[in-house]
């Protein structure tokens, strides 16, 4: 018998941070979580699955769209002709969803209870799936203590959306601990919430199968679903299946030993290269982080806009359709060091020492952000809040920014001439 | 220009004060003195000389209209010049008397050099160097400028002031347009997030509208089964409408047929009958009426004719009858004149007739009328009298002719000799005549046996590889086509097989070449770094490290740091030269598999090549019965066509050649019968004469 586990479905969801340019693939991007979706329920009608687990996170929070629904419901649909039966519990994100909370499934779906633990038994697959849904956003306590006793006999599988001991860039929800889910006695946990698949137990089974499309650079490699082997009530396997129709891929490139821009584009090409094959035929968006202390760096921040236009050409050269190059990341220093520089007994040397001082000091800094407040307060809320939001009042955001500044400077107070 | 004197005539705290520069033979003047003794003021006094004195900042201990400084000047070239100046709005430079004086005398004195510069260049404070920044900052004056620029090696920094500023604004301006990137990006992110809730569709919406349709749908049912009876009310309205009239014209009937009180029910079809029972009497009272004007018309008719004819009173049908006899009687009367003509005609040949039979007294009125019987005789004797006529007449033309050709006969029987007994010969002529003509036949057949002679020799000569006559041809025992068939296609298979393989193994040596020439290129391109080659660097690095440990000396010190370097470099090497790595060693890769493709090839082509001499030694055997070498099949194949051609002539040729023989036989037994014919009437006959001719004599 085979059980697919899967979590964090976040069905259109948007996918972050893609710049809209000439030749990039809208739409392939903008259908990712929708494929990947497909894929997922194609797995489970070719692995002929008995069960279908999805702990948590159907939709995102906070779109509206009620067609998202209607589309899951089609997939659920498709799966009740295939004869797969499917348990979801509620995360965090569907316990805001206006669309978890108004759709009508098809009745070979069962949503485990968000008020109190819930089971529900299939004795003709001998498998009994405990678990409890998030009944608000924001769940601290530890669902799993309550969980109720396995049922002898048959494979008892645990369902929870859980932060476990705690992840970065995850909410600390249903926070509980390894030992809390051992203590259970059940054979499998179907975790949900942590976006990076991981196993954390094989004894018993405790595994996050990760999202099933990643949704920005922080979300890189095959996403997918974890397919479960049960035979005679025990865990014969457990295999990831890569599900995703995007391939998030963040391309690191030292440009050190590069002289000129267009040493650095051979590199970025040579790097886009190997990802683009690891993502194999999907659509591969690529962040480029270009580093290191670079003769190239001159050129790139005089003219930052036309080497991103190199980049996308390259990469629509290289993969046509097939990348999307989301942004690219200049964190390339000059040859001139800086601290020549602030030692430099002149106007030059002045403004490399005030703009150290500058971001050295808290005051300096605060009244700094003041100037970007109009700014701030134009940006749409979704940009000044989350993990990816710019924050013009924050310290740190403002020394990046002082960082690069100097960077920017720096070739045209003093850099090796123009070119 | 120098400055011999400076004074300080009513400046600052000072008071008819001078600095006096001349005393010296030249070179460097060191002004020194504790906090607030007049340094900052002095070098004040210095531009105010020069420049004029433009604040109240030295207006303290004297009133700023009596501020006075004076100075002497000195040229490079030895001119010299004494000037004065106070505070004011114009005419503030005066000459050593006190007199205004022409700003233009100084300048040239100065060279041209400006108020700033000249602040920049010879009189720099603290003070003033912050106001040259922020000078800078603020974009006024050349001097914060001309302090940028020459730190920065001659680059204008105005320059790249305003490319930033430029390039800021290109970004964003607060209360701009939609021009600028970030407003305009703003602006559209501010669209597409309205479109995106314009177009989504909520949940609540959606259940909302879903219940709205359903109550919707229930309401047209609803609406829909009101309608229908409506329709069916309406329809039933529509006849009442329809029927109105004519029910009100039914009350107002029922009305007046109600006037009539208690009516008799009449039939159906009386309405009919009343029709034509009034027809009827229509009809018969218009008979009346007309019969009713005859009866006058004949009355007054009557009237006028008197009283009745007795004759008149006879009987109408004795009347017609006597009518109808009279015009009898009319006709018989003019019949009887032409009939009594032909009698007499009748008559007169009568009597001719009688006379020719010798019965001229008879009168024809006695000679009784013959039968008719008799008549039917006389019909046909008179028919069969004539054609006897005939008869004779031609008998006796054939009776001529015969007698003269029996003359002519007599006369030839008697000019001939007296007669043989030919029945022999006859029979012999009758038997010949009887086989037809047998020499032509003859003839054709030896044609068709030299025909099929020559043909068979041209297929033997064809059946190569035999070598020997028809009818060892005939008698080889030659394989089946079947076999030939099968072994012709093994030996294709073998080919296609070994043609495949060939292009496979051409393939891979190509592409080997290919794999060779690129890693060639690469190794060109430089030497490429390994893994083993890192791993080498290492154990030779931990080697002198061990060494290294067991004792120090300072050499393998140096060779460790030198090992461990060459390490990291080849690191390092390995680490950039992924690229380069990683294709080499693909591309090793590539070439192993194809030398692996090669040799698998080859193995294959070396036992098709075994295959195909077994099949080879095979084919002979099938033909050794044959007693030759066979060539390939598809030859042999034809070969065996050709044999079995071969075959069907000679039978031929056979059949030929016997009926050949037969015929021959036949002609010499009807020679010899004709000549014994002949020689029995003692006729002499040519010896060796043909058929034909012994034939022709015979007969």
């Amino acid at each position: 018998m085979k059980l697919v586990h899967a979590a964090d479905l976040h069905l259109d969801s948007p996918l972050l941070g893609l710049e809209r340019y000439d030749g990039a693939p809208v739409h392939r991007l903008r259908n990712a979580t929708r494929e990947a979706f497909e894929n997922l329920v194609k797995l489970c009608i070719d692995e002929s699955a008995a069960l279908l687990l999805l702990a948590g996170d159907l939709y995102d929070g906070n779109w509206r769209d009620y067609s998202t629904g209607l589309f899951f419901a089609a997939g659920m649909s498709k799966l009740r002709r295939a004869g797969v039966r499917v348990v979801w519990i509620r995360g965090n994100h569907d316990a805001a969803s206006q669309i978890a909370k108004n759709l009508e499934l098809p009745p070979n779906v069962r949503e485990l209870d968000h008020k109190r633990p819930d089971t529900v038994t299939y004795e003709e697959i001998g498998v009994v799936v405990h678990g409890q849904g998030f009944a608000t956003r924001e769940v601290r306590e530890n669902l799993a203590r309550t969980y109720p006793n396995p049922r002898p006999g048959l494979f008892n599988i645990g369902m929870l959306h859980t932060s476990v001991t705690g992840r970065p860039g995850h909410d600390p929800y249903a926070p509980c601990t390894t030992d809390d889910l051992r203590e259970r006695g059940y054979e499998y946990w179907a975790l949900g919430h942590v976006h990076q698949r991981e196993e954390l137990s094989c004894d018993p089974w405790m595994v996050f199968p990760g999202n099933l499309q990643g949704r920005h650079a922080r979300e890189c490699g095959g996403k997918g679903a974890t397919v479960v082997t049960v035979e005679d009530l025990r865990v014969r396997a457990v295999e990831h299946r890569v599900l995703d129709s995007v391939r998030w891929a963040v391309c690191e490139i030292d440009v050190s030993d590069c002289a000129s821009p267009h040493e650095v584009l051979a590199a970025l090409e040579r790097s886009l290269a190997v990802e683009h094959a690891k993502a194999d035929t999907r659509l591969l968006a690529a962040r480029v982080v270009v580093s290191g202390q670079s003769g190239a760096h001159a050129a790139l921040a005089r003219e930052p806009a036309r080497w991103l236009a190199e980049a996308r050409l390259l990469a629509t050269d290289l993969g046509g359709d097939d990348i999307w190059l989301e942004k690219m990341q200049l964190h390339t220093r000059d040859t001139v060091p800086l601290t020549e520089l602030r030692a430099r007994d002149d106007a030059v040397g002045q403004v490399f020492r005030g703009l150290a001082e500058l971001r050295g000091s808290d005051a300096e800094l605060s009244s700094l952000s003041q100037e970007f407040g109009e700014l701030a307060n134009k940006l749409p809320l979704s940009m000044r809040e989350g993990p990816d939001s710019l924050r013009l009042d924050d310290p740190e955001t403002l020394r990046r920014a002082l960082d690069e500044v100097e960077q920017l400077l720096l070739p045209r107070l003093v850099g090796g001439g123009d070119e | 220009m120098r400055l011999v004197t400076l004074g300080l005539v009513r400046f600052g705290p000072f008071t008819d004060a001078a600095l006096d520069f001349g005393l010296g033979p030249g070179g460097l003047h060191v002004i020194h003195g504790p906090n607030e003794a007049g340094k900052s003021t002095a070098l004040r006094a210095v531009l105010g000389l020069l420049y004029g004195i433009h604040d109240a900042t030295d207006a303290h201990m004297h009133r700023a209209t009596e501020l006075r400084l004076s100075g002497h000047l000195t040229a490079r070239d030895g001119r010299e010049l004494e000037i004065q100046r106070r505070k004011g709005r114009k005419n503030t430079l005066l000459d050593r008397n006190g007199e205004p004086m022409d700003e233009v005398l100084l300048d040239r004195m100065l060279g041209g050099v400006g108020r700033d510069v000249f602040r920049t260049a010879f009189g720099l404070d603290h003070q003033r160097l912050r106001e040259g920044a922020e000078a800078l900052l603020a974009d006024e004056g050349d001097v914060g400028q001309s302090l940028f620029d020459a730190a920065m090696g001659g680059r204008g920094v105005k320059r790249v002031l305003d490319e930033l500023a430029s390039e800021a604004e290109a970004l964003y301006l607060p209360r701009s347009n939609a021009t600028r990137a970030i407003n305009t990006h703003l602006r559209l992110f501010k669209e597409a997030a309205r479109r995106a809730r314009d177009n989504s569709t909520s949940a609540q919406g959606f259940v909302a509208q879903k219940k709205g349709l359903d109550a919707a749908e229930s309401k047209r049912q609803e609406l829909g089964e009101r309608q229908r009876e409506l329709a069916t009310e309406r329809d039933k309205l529509g006849r009442v409408i329809r029927a109105a009239p004519k029910l009100v014209r039914r009350a107002e009937i029922l009305t007046q047929l109600s006037e009539f009180g208690e009516l008799p029910i009449l039939d159906q079809n009386a309405t009919e009958r009343r029709a034509a029972v009034e027809n009827d009497i229509d009809g018969a009272e218009r008979a009346l009426r007309g019969e009713s004007t005859d009866i006058a018309r004949l009355q007054s008719e009557l009237d006028v004719v008197g009283p009745p004819d007795p004759i008149l009173e006879l009987d109408q049908k004795l009347v017609d009858g006597l009518v109808g006899r009279l015009a009898t009687q009319e006709k018989a009367l003019s019949d009887q004149k032409k009939l009594r003509g032909e009698l007499d005609v009748i008559e007169s040949d009568l009597r001719a007739i009688l006379a020719q039979l010798g019965r001229k007294d008879e009168s024809p009125e006695r000679i009784p009328e013959p039968t008719a019987r008799e008549h039917t005789r006389v019909t046909t004797e008179a028919r069969t009298h004539a054609q006897l006529g005939a008869a004779v007449d031609l008998a006796e033309t054939r009776l001529s002719e015969a007698a003269s050709e029996l003359a002519r006969v007599e006369d030839r029987m008697k000019a001939l000799p007296s007669a043989v007994d030919t029945n022999e010969l006859a029979r012999a002529v009758s038997a010949a005549r009887r086989a037809g003509d047998v020499s032509a036949r003859l003839a054709s057949a030896r044609a068709l046996v030299d025909a099929l002679r020559l043909e068979t020799e041209g297929v033997l000569c064809e059946l190569t590889p035999f070598s020997g006559d028809v009818n060892g041809a005939a008698a080889l025992r030659l394989p089946r086509m079947e076999t030939v068939e099968q072994f012709d296609d093994r030996f294709r298979a073998l080919a296609t097989s070994s043609a495949r393989l060939d292009e496979a193994a051409s393939q891979a040596l190509r592409a080997a070449g290919i794999a060779e020439r690129d890693i060639d290129a690469l190794r060109r391109e430089g030497d490429v770094p390994s893994e083993a080659d890192l791993a080498g660097e290492r154990k030779s690095r931990d080697e002198l490290w061990g060494e290294l440990r067991r004792r120090f000396r300072p050499e393998s010190a140096q060779a460790f740091e030198r090992a461990v370097h060459a390490a990291d470099e080849l690191a390092d090497r390995l680490r950039r030269e992924a690229g380069r790595v990683a294709k080499l060693a693909q591309l090793e890769a590539e070439r192993a598999r194809l030398a692996h493709e090669f040799t698998r090839a080859e193995a294959e082509r070396t036992d098709v090549r075994a295959r195909r001499e077994a099949l080879a030694r095979e084919w002979c055997e099938a033909w050794a019965s044959a007693g030759f070498e066979p060539a390939s099949p598809g030859e042999m194949r034809g070969f065996l066509g050709r044999h079995a051609n071969l075959l069907d002539l000679v039978r031929q040729l056979r059949k030929a050649t016997a009926e050949r023989d037969e015929l021959a036989r036949v002609i010499d037994a009807h020679v010899h019968a004709l000549r014994a014919a002949l020689a029995s009437i003692s006729a002499s006959s040519p010896s060796g004469g043909m058929l034909p001719e012994m034939l022709a004599l015979a007969e």
